[in-house]
């Protein structure tokens, strides 16, 4: 079953097409890498799928409800961690759950069983009272992640998650990734490290708002001729006209 | 209703966290009010005065006996010549040396013009301004006294006396002043800062695409600082009352309500002024140069709006401050009553409706 399923959506700001047509379907617990350079539409797609911006045309189901008209139940069946860091650091990391937590409805009894499991998976238990300021970059981020999952949306989106972060981080970080996609969680990442597509299940890439290829990291390699993800973006990269902001 | 207080919450722990600007909001209006409070009222208390007296006669020692006994002024010395005089002044043990010439008495008899001087220290003009209008106005009132009515005071303008009368009326005129600013301060800046902020960090796309609804952020938003300015204005009230004597006159309930009404206007302003701004310092700079710079110069608040060229008198209606501190001082100092200042809380509300239109409609393209 799909839980993304999107037809043709566009989306235009005066004459400029930001994103142009684009068709593509993403299955339940799939981990769904979402390229492109600066500029090529990504954000502007993701936005209408979360329920922020409404396509100009086009149609798009997200979680079974409509982008059109159900954005209000789209956004409690989804989790969001933004490229910019989201959790409060003039907050501790226990009042930081307890927030978003209340946000997204949970209940006081939930948020305490969901903060216990978050400190216990990130082994975070002695830091609940430290200020998320005073915490690493690495920590903040897989602390931020676990809190955009702290309703246990159907559907995760991920824009940027693991910017500025060295490569051991981030595997440490892609580990919770696979985790969640288990436990049946659909993942819509998007990444400007390549080395991070290849742990997708599949990915597309964007190029000028359209999507210009799409299928698994070694479909796609085959495909183009490539041994690595990054030589494949690079030859579609390079048939763009637009230029990167 | 469960996600708009988790917002509430942490608003006031975010804003408890930076206790300097909490303690700032609340040592502002007490530094603010004993400062112009007592700095207006010390000015013109027993100031020190020294006398040349050569014409040592009745009138002369009267009128001696008159500035020492009134409020304002505190015989040093009676002085055998001007250059004592001179060398107190420059020391700045006196403020004013009075000298009375030979012939004072008889020809203040005669009719004519009396030789009475009053040199003044005016190292701070204002206050030497105010310390001659009294000293003239003492010493013409004991000439014509002593003289009878034949006697006009010689080079004193008593009719300037009657505008002039600062009394402690400019301390009580303060009060309102300093409160409408303060106001302002929390409520348009701090509100309009606070919710740029989230959006600068990035944290607004987060919590548009979480399931609370858009107008319940703003709200939540605004809600401390709301109440934060129910606090100041109690406190206020309570310090200009008790500590400065400011009467109220009026009733307490019309003063809390039309604070309350003002607090919701410069809400709504300082929300306007967050859909304007993308920045921090963009929201800063506008409320400080669009908004508070006329409250502070054009409210009445510092000067008095009726001195002022008609085309700056035109602008200061449109200044929401001036309406809030009009109708303060009304109620305050002359005891106005609902039906007094009902054409200022209408105007003070059509503001507040007009401001949160422009809001919403901001708010709503920026969704888009």
């Amino acid at each position: 079953m799909m839980t993304i399923e999107a037809e043709n959506l566009t989306k235009r700001f005066g004459d400029f097409i930001a994103v142009d047509s684009i068709s593509f379907g993403v299955e339940r617990g799939e981990i769904f890498g979402f390229l492109g350079a600066n500029g090529a539409g990504k954000s502007t797609a993701m936005r209408m799928l979360c329920g922020l911006l409404t396509p100009t045309s086009g149609r798009a189901k997200v979680a079974g409800f409509d982008v059109y008209t159900q954005s209000e139940q789209i956004k409690r069946n989804i989790g969001y961690m933004s490229q910019k860091f989201s959790l409060y650091g003039d907050l501790t990391v226990g009042e930081n759950i307890k927030f978003w937590g209340g946000l997204y409805g949970l209940s006081y009894s939930e948020i305490r069983a969901r903060k216990s499991e978050i400190m216990d998976v990130l082994g975070m238990g002695s830091l609940e009272n430290s200020f998320v300021n005073s915490l690493p970059l690495g920590w903040k981020q897989k602390l931020s992640f676990s809190i955009s999952i702290i309703h246990n949306p159907q559907i995760v989106f991920l824009d940027e998650p693991t910017g500025g972060v060295d490569p051991l981080v981030r595997r440490k970080f892609w580990e919770m990734i696979f985790d969640a996609s288990r436990r049946g969680i659909t993942v819509f990442v998007t990444t400007h490290y390549l080395d991070e597509a290849e742990y997708c299940d599949r990915v597309s890439v964007m190029v000028d708002g359209k999507i210009r290829a799409m299928g698994s990291p070694s479909e796609l390699k085959r495909k183009f001729s490539q041994e690595k993800m990054e030589g494949v973006f690079k030859v579609l990269a390079r048939t763009a006209k637009r230029k990167s902001d | 209703m469960g996600k708009f207080f988790a917002f509430v919450g942490k608003e006031f722990r975010q804003i408890s966290r930076d206790k300097r600007s909490v303690a700032f909001l609340f040592i502002l209006p007490i530094v603010l009010l004993i400062l112009f409070g007592f700095a207006i009222t010390n000015d013109i208390k027993e100031s020190s005065f020294a006398v040349v007296d050569n014409s040592k006669s009745p009138l002369s020692h009267s009128i001696i006996e008159r500035l020492n006994a009134s409020e304002y002024f505190k015989l040093y010395d009676v002085l055998s010549s001007r250059n004592e005089a001179d060398t107190l002044l420059r020391r700045g043990i006196v403020k004013a040396v009075v000298v009375f010439e030979s012939k004072l008495e008889s020809g203040a008899l005669r009719g004519d013009k009396a030789q009475i001087g009053v040199i003044l220290d005016a190292c701070d003009p204002n206050e030497s301004y105010n310390l001659s209008n009294y000293m003239k106005a003492i010493i013409s009132h004991e000439c014509a006294r002593k003289t009878g009515c034949r006697f006009s005071a010689p080079r004193i303008d008593v009719a300037s006396n009657m505008f002039y009368n600062p009394q402690l009326k400019s301390a009580y005129d303060f009060v309102p002043g300093v409160m409408g600013l303060i106001l302002f301060l929390i409520c348009t800046l701090m509100t309009s800062v606070g919710i740029v902020r989230e959006k600068e960090m990035g944290n607004m796309e987060v919590l548009l695409i979480s399931p609370i609804r858009p107008a319940y952020i703003i709200i939540a938003k605004a809600v401390p600082y709301f109440i934060l300015s129910v606090l100041i204005v109690a406190l206020s009230v309570f310090l200009a009352n008790s500590l400065l004597g400011v009467p109220i006159r009026g009733s307490v309930a019309l003063v809390f309500g039309i604070s309350l009404l003002y607090t919701l206007l410069a809400l709504t302003i300082g929300i306007m002024v967050s859909t304007l701004a993308n920045t921090q310092q963009t929201a800063m700079f506008i409320s400080t140069s669009v908004f508070m710079l006329p409250t502070v110069l054009l409210s009445g608040m510092v000067f008095p709006v009726e001195n002022m060229p008609k085309i700056l008198q035109c602008i200061s209606e449109i200044v929401p401050a001036k309406w809030y501190i009009s109708a303060l001082r009304d109620i305050m100092l002359k005891g106005a009553t609902l039906r007094f200042v009902a054409g200022n809380i209408a105007i003070m509300a059509l503001m507040t409706l007009a401001f949160s239109l422009v809001a919403l409609a901001r708010f709503k393209t920026r969704l888009e």
